[in-house]
């Protein structure tokens, strides 16, 4: 399993290790394979300060040993005296260099190459030679005019001239990989994770209880204050280690059989499917116009989209999100206020208990399955068949069982691939169809009566926005109202191992009582006075 | 679950799809056509190996890449002024005679005539002056560049420091050879 360090690295980057492990020269591979993964532990891992250091003062004797105007091409490129016996062969004569500047001196000894000023003295062994051209070879590939840059600030310089070109270097390192790493930060906080978890029994996945045990044990790591951040960085953690686990196991080509010994095809197809959802919500707001949900209504599903990236392995965390997330939030800004009023109720309790974060669940859906009725005389008027697909989806709310099936085989026996094709004759079957079946003449009422009433921006003006925005709004408030679904259908199987059923409202009872017990605990060490 | 929520989602919109799916599969053919072509980087040894060896099939296609990238082609030239034996720059302006048909500089001197009883054909003749024994063993390269492109001329043999090359006057590399605003590079 690779390391979670490689998460997040550019497919450019992990490109360009692999163009120099296969970069050849005269004399075969230019580098050898285990050089370069080393570079690119140094490159990753953001440990480059030594390596331009040296880099550095390598160029300083390469320029300055004899100041020929193509002597880093020469040497690096054209001469390629990148082996250790040529790279001592180059400096042999090193003793007698007559462009030098005074007070230094460069020559090989038994460790390599000796580069001497009056008061200190840098070393550059000859095996490291292979890994220093590499890396030039790697940075003059994307920082353009580099070679020109060091060739004019470090020939005939002093060593403070080194040190101040390294630093320069390194700030030019670090801008270029901002495109190509993922930030510091968020490398540290991965680290974190992968340490915390390597000493849990059983290794294994996150699980509800992980999490919280997470947050509990990082109390004194900067950025995990809020529950929420914890939550967010661990479902971060485990998506990126299976996005590298599938990528690792594409590139090393396993067979199906292998592979699902690793990951159960299941798993994936669920992971995908969770990952577009997410994915199509973001780039479709809902709360934009056409304003499908307000903010409020999208804010209180958030927790779900964020957990619902990683299925069903975490069915409480997104209500403790929720919930107990809220209430640390309105904690922490009560011990920020200035003028702290007495609000001992607000503090002690948090507002919301899952059991009105389900009935706010259960009135989104609601709203949902309004604005898809809204959506419906939307296309409808739109003269658009798709109508009838976000009918499909709310005919249930609307019409019993059995009116329901024969809706849908008259459906199936009437609309084909073919038919569709010509829409507008469809269209009139439509309206005729409408007057043959009263059922279908009310649903269609009904979602011209949803569209009266809906007042949200992009329903009173629908004919100012295109067809297109309401059918993927109305395809990401299907997907919404199966994750609200699922949220709740996982929230009471989370119960535990019970033999008889049990309703929501149990469930709601039983799962508050014991979070709030330990989210009391743990909010009273982390803000403490104001609870 | 997840076989209710695929259904649902196939059951969903299956009319708008089919449409919309044609024109995605196209665009994605397009995207994976266009990056499998171009998918190994060029490193900075590829730029210096194809100004050294130009000759080489790789070096060849190694140029047309170079040609079609703003960022290769400042590197390319950059190696090429540091390579170059000597370069004759653009011509002046010669009054209505836009060819230049004999080029000199301190190391080569170089003329284009037309093939004897052949008016589609053209020669090249290079004489260098001090060549080296190294030069005259390996041979030389002519890089020819224009409005930023670059393309090469190799006469890999030569004989008393002299090389000849035949080349068709329709030929892309004859219509830059003769161009006034061509930049010559020996290497």
């Amino acid at each position: 399993m690779p390391s979670i360090i490689s998460v997040g690295i550019s497919e450019s980057l992990l490109a360009d290790f692999e163009a120099l492990r296969d970069t050849s020269s005269v004399s075969g591979k230019k580098y050898h394979t285990k050089t370069i993964d080393r570079l690119s532990q140094y490159i990753c891992c953001r440990n480059y300060a030594k390596l331009s250091l040296e880099l550095c003062y390598l160029v300083w004797a390469v320029v300055n040993y004899k100041r020929d105007s193509a002597a880093l091409l020469n040497f690096f490129w054209i001469d390629e005296a990148i082996t250790p016996s040529a790279f001592r062969k180059a400096f042999e004569h090193s003793h007698q260099a007559e462009w030098l500047p005074s007070d230094s001196k460069i020559y090989i000894d038994e460790m390599g190459l000796c580069i001497q000023f009056k008061y200190s003295k840098f070393v550059i062994s000859a095996t490291r030679i292979s890994l220093l051209s590499a890396f030039l070879e790697l940075l003059t590939t994307h920082i353009h005019h580099l070679l020109d840059e060091l060739e004019a600030n470090l020939m005939g310089t002093d060593e403070k001239s080194i040190k101040q070109h390294a630093n320069t270097l390194q700030k030019q390192i670090y801008d270029w990989l901002k495109a190509h790493l993922p930030s510091a930060k968020v490398q540290q906080r991965f680290r974190h994770i992968e340490q915390w978890t390597q000493k849990q029994a059983p290794a294994g996945k996150f699980d509800d209880h992980k999490v919280i045990r997470f947050w509990q044990d990082s109390r004194d790591i900067d950025g995990y204050v809020k529950y929420t951040s914890a939550l967010e960085d661990v479902i971060d953690y485990e998506l990126a280690k299976k996005s590298l686990l599938q990528a690792h196991e594409a590139q090393h080509a396993l067979s199906l059989d292998e592979y699902a010994q690793i990951v159960s095809q299941d798993e994936i197809s669920l992971y995908e499917s969770a990952s577009n959802i997410f994915e199509a919500f973001e780039k479709t707001p809902l709360s934009s116009t056409p304003k499908f949900l307000s903010s409020k209504q999208i804010g209180l599903v958030l927790p779900h989209i964020t957990v619902a990236n990683l299925n069903d392995s975490l069915p409480l965390s997104a209500w403790r999100a929720s919930v107990f997330g809220q209430w640390q939030s309105q904690l922490i800004q009560l011990s920020r206020s200035t003028q702290i009023q007495d609000k001992t109720h607000e503090r002690s309790h948090p507002i919301e208990s899952y059991e009105t974060h389900y009935q706010q669940l259960v009135s989104l859906k609601k709203a949902i399955k309004l604005t898809l009725l809204s959506c419906v005389a939307v296309l409808y008027n739109k003269k658009s068949l798709a109508c009838l697909s976000v009918l499909d989806w709310v005919l249930q709310d609307l019409i019993d069982a059995a009116q329901l099936s024969a809706l849908r085989l008259f459906f199936q026996a009437n609309i084909t691939e073919e038919s569709a094709k010509g829409t507008n004759e469809l269209f009139v079957m439509l309206k005729r169809w409408q007057l043959e079946k009263p059922v279908l003449n009310k649903v269609f009422n009904l979602a011209q009566d949803a569209l009266r009433k809906n007042n949200k921006q992009g329903f009173k003006d629908w004919h100012k926005y295109d067809e297109d925005a309401y059918l993927e709004g109305s395809q990401q408030l299907v997907n919404l109202d199966v994750l609200v679904t699922k949220a709740i259908s996982t929230f009471v199987s989370s119960v535990g191992e019970t033999t008889k059923e049990i309703s929501i409202l149990e469930a709601c009872v039983v799962n508050f009582s014991a979070d709030l017990c330990i989210f009391t605990e743990e909010l009273k060490l982390r803000h403490r006075g104001a609870i | 679950m997840n076989q209710s929520i695929t259904s649902a989602h196939e059951q969903l919109f299956a009319i708008a799809k089919a449409t919309r799916k044609l024109s995605e599969q196209a665009h994605n053919e397009v995207t994976t056509s266009v990056n499998k072509q171009h998918k190994k980087p060029l490193l900075f040894n590829d730029i210096v190996k194809t100004a050294c060896l130009p000759h080489l099939a790789a070096s060849k296609a190694n140029l047309v890449r170079i040609n079609k990238s703003s960022i290769h082609m400042p590197q390319y030239l950059w190696v090429l002024n540091k390579i170059s034996l000597s370069i004759s720059d653009a011509q002046a302006a010669a009054s209505s005679v836009v060819e230049a048909l004999v080029r000199q500089t301190d190391k080569f001197e170089l003329r284009v005539r037309d093939v004897e009883h052949d008016d589609s054909l053209a020669s090249v003749n290079l004489l260098l002056k001090n060549a080296s024994s190294t030069q005259t063993q390996v041979g030389c390269h002519l890089h020819m560049v224009l409005n930023n492109k670059c393309s090469v001329l190799s006469f890999m043999t030569l004989q008393d420091n002299r090389a000849e090359l035949t080349l068709a006057k329709t030929s892309q590399e004859y219509g830059v050879l003769i161009n006034d605003d061509t930049f010559i590079h020996l290497s």
